[in-house]
């Protein structure tokens, strides 16, 4: 092993840092109906990944997001500065460098950790991103992250303030340990174990969500008559009421299938069990990341079914539809993206959703109709 | 002609067809080991061509018998640090923009990787020409200026392959593969491998220019060149894990 790694390093001296990077730009137009005022927003986005390797046990990185954010929404929205500058770790990395009534530039930092590694074990400090994703859209098991489907900018997601521990007992198989704290100091900690086996990939955790639930969870991988076939559960037991039959049961089921003509199609089911207090926000909050991972949806049912469709491998496309029963509520989500140059990508992004706020459960007080539709257009290069 | 003399000539035929058989069959696997080796490790270019546009990716790449593989790809800047691991029959690749691993269904492997025309089956070598099939020599013909056996192979009763027939064209004294045609199950033609440039590479000749034809879009193409490349050098098999295509540089 360490006559290969000598072999290597003669033969094609990678450098020991990185820098990469986009640069995009984003114009928005979103209206409720196309007769109804429109709002026109821009965003110029930066992004800067760097990693340092000076040596084989220890690795750093940092990921930096300057943004330029301007337009209507900013200048009639007065919480909208607010839940931009709002940063969900323990150590607030998110600045509002410059901003007036019209314009915001916020600097975000949301990598920011050392790695120190030695043989099979590896320790990660500071933030970054645990993905503990099995599924596509909603992830139960990705407790340390709670990310939005619909905002398309943000592939990375937020990273959480940690520590993690990762062992690998052998060439697929990881258990981990993991602890964060969210910017109320609140802790989130928590173990996973995840092996392969007859060609799946399972996993198991088990821990303690925002110090205020104990959670134990599974998700899964694998494969049916050629299509991947993958799950996530997670039920949440709150601490101060562990004996209660209070729990919540978060579930979601997926496949997806790519055919011989590259047609990819994805399917999924999500179920979240929601709190019995719960009073729907409105449709515009789901553009904003959850606040906790025991809610992931705004409605108790949603099933997510997607096409996708390479026409050259310059130039594809995806339609992604929803339905939210309890709302009698859907989404239609067309995409294109065209590789203008090597590094210069060009997309358009539509999302239409529309919903009826009426019926059962905890959204019964309730009861109108409502529609958005948000167009962008995005110009992205790459570095 | 008695009785003894009928079996003892069906014998000899016999005889002379296993003999056959087993010489395509060594043939093949001379050609296939040429190209693998025991364990590998390689830098590759490779360029997908069509009429109004290319594209050059750059990827790494580390192989230990049939069973273990690993890519990097190391550019364009939009998909670097992506990795891909193949272990006997599952596969995964890692995403570093996402943090995640992802498995991959075996729906994905007649795909044509990283946009080309290179499936994830050849990238990722799920089957065996060696093993799969089965292998007969069907007749000579030059290539390049080599002379070649042409070889036909038919995939083995419950193989999980891809092809439906294969034929391969292998230079009679160096045993490199100089031309692949592959058909599907209809026996349509699907691609046309050919194999060019031979050069010397670390320890051996060898063919470092690959270029994949589709037989229904005769105007496009992509082509894999060997930039570098080592072979038979001592890789453990830990190598091959989800641990090291995160640390893949």
């Amino acid at each position: 092993m360490l006559l290969s790694f000598e072999l290597f390093a003669q033969e094609t001296k990678p450098r020991s840092w990185e820098l990469k990077g986009n640069l995009d730009d984003l114009q928005m137009i979103q209206f409720s109906k196309i007769e109804t005022p429109w709002l026109i927003d821009n965003q110029i986005n930066n992004r800067i990944d760097f990693s340092w390797n000076p040596s084989k046990w220890f690795r750093t990185g940092i990921g930096m997001r300057n943004r330029f954010v301007f337009g209507e929404s900013l200048t009639q929205d007065t919480t909208r500065k607010g839940s931009l500058t709002f940063d969900p770790g323990l150590v607030n990395m998110t600045w509002d460098t410059y901003s007036a009534r019209s314009f915001i530039l916020l600097t975000e930092l949301d990598r920011a950790w050392v790695s120190f590694k030695s043989g099979k074990a590896e320790l990660t400090i500071g933030r970054q991103r645990i993905n503990w994703s099995q599924t596509i859209v909603w992830n139960p098991n990705d407790i340390f992250n709670t990310y939005s489907f619909y905002d398309i900018d943000y592939p990375e997601r937020p990273g959480s303030d940690a520590v993690r521990l990762q062992v690998y007992p052998s060439s697929t198989s990881t258990i981990e340990l993991a602890s964060g704290w969210n910017s109320e100091g609140k802790i989130t900690v928590a173990g996973l174990g995840r092996f392969n086996s007859e060609g799946y990939d399972f996993q198991f955790l088990a821990g303690l969500v925002g110090d205020q639930d104990y959670v134990i969870g599974s998700g899964w991988s694998g494969n049916i008559a050629g299509a991947a076939f993958r799950g996530e559960v997670n039920y949440y037991q709150p601490k101060k009421h562990f004996n209660d039959t209070t729990g919540l049961l978060l579930a979601t089921l997926g496949a997806d299938y790519t055919f011989r003509n590259s047609l990819m199609l994805t399917f999924q089911v999500y179920y979240n069990q929601l709190p019995a207090n719960y009073t729907p926000l409105g449709l515009l909050s789901i553009y904003q990341a959850p606040l906790s991972p025991k809610m992931l949806s705004f409605t108790e049912w949603n099933i997510f079914l997607q096409g996708s469709y390479p026409f050259t491998p310059l130039f594809d496309g995806s339609l992604s539809l929803m339905y939210y029963p309890e709302l009698k509520g859907y989404f239609i989500g067309p995409t294109l993206n065209y590789n203008l140059k090597q590094n210069i990508d060009i997309s358009l992004f539509v999302q239409y959703f529309n919903g009826r706020f009426t019926g059962t459960g905890p959204l019964k007080d309730r009861d109108y109709y409502f529609s958005s539709c948000l167009s962008t257009l995005r110009m992205k290069w790459s570095f | 002609m008695n009785r003894i003399q009928v079996t003892f000539l069906f014998s000899i035929t016999i005889a002379s067809l296993n003999c056959f058989a087993q010489d395509a069959t060594e043939i093949v696997k001379k050609a296939d080991d040429l190209m693998q080796g025991l364990s590998s490790q390689s830098e590759m270019e490779m360029k997908v061509i069509r009429p109004t546009w290319s594209r050059i990716i750059t990827f790494k790449s580390w192989g230990k018998g049939r069973d273990l593989s690993l890519t990097l790809i190391t550019s364009p800047p939009k998909e670097s640090g992506q990795s891909f691991l193949k272990l006997k029959n599952d596969m995964w690749s890692w995403n570093p923009t996402i943090n995640r691993i992802i498995k991959f269904p075996p729906s994905m492997m007649s795909q044509g990787w990283m946009g080309s025309d290179y499936s994830n089956d050849d990238i990722l070598k799920e089957s065996s020409i060696v093993k799969d099939y089965t292998h007969k020599i069907i007749g000579s013909e030059k290539v390049s200026g080599y002379d070649c056996y042409k070889i036909e192979l038919d995939p083995k009763e419950n193989a999980a392959v891809v092809w439906g027939k294969i034929y391969l064209w292998i230079s009679k004294g160096e045993y490199y593969e100089l031309r692949a045609e592959y058909y599907d199950e209809d026996g349509k033609k699907v691609k046309t491998h050919l194999m060019s440039e031979v050069k010397f590479m670390y320890d051996r000749k060898l063919p470092t220019l690959f270029e994949i034809q589709p037989a229904d879009k005769p105007n496009q193409k992509t082509e894999v060149r060997i930039i570098s490349t080592k072979f038979n050098i001592p890789l453990a098999e830990s190598f091959f894990s989800q641990q090291n295509m995160k640390a893949l540089k």
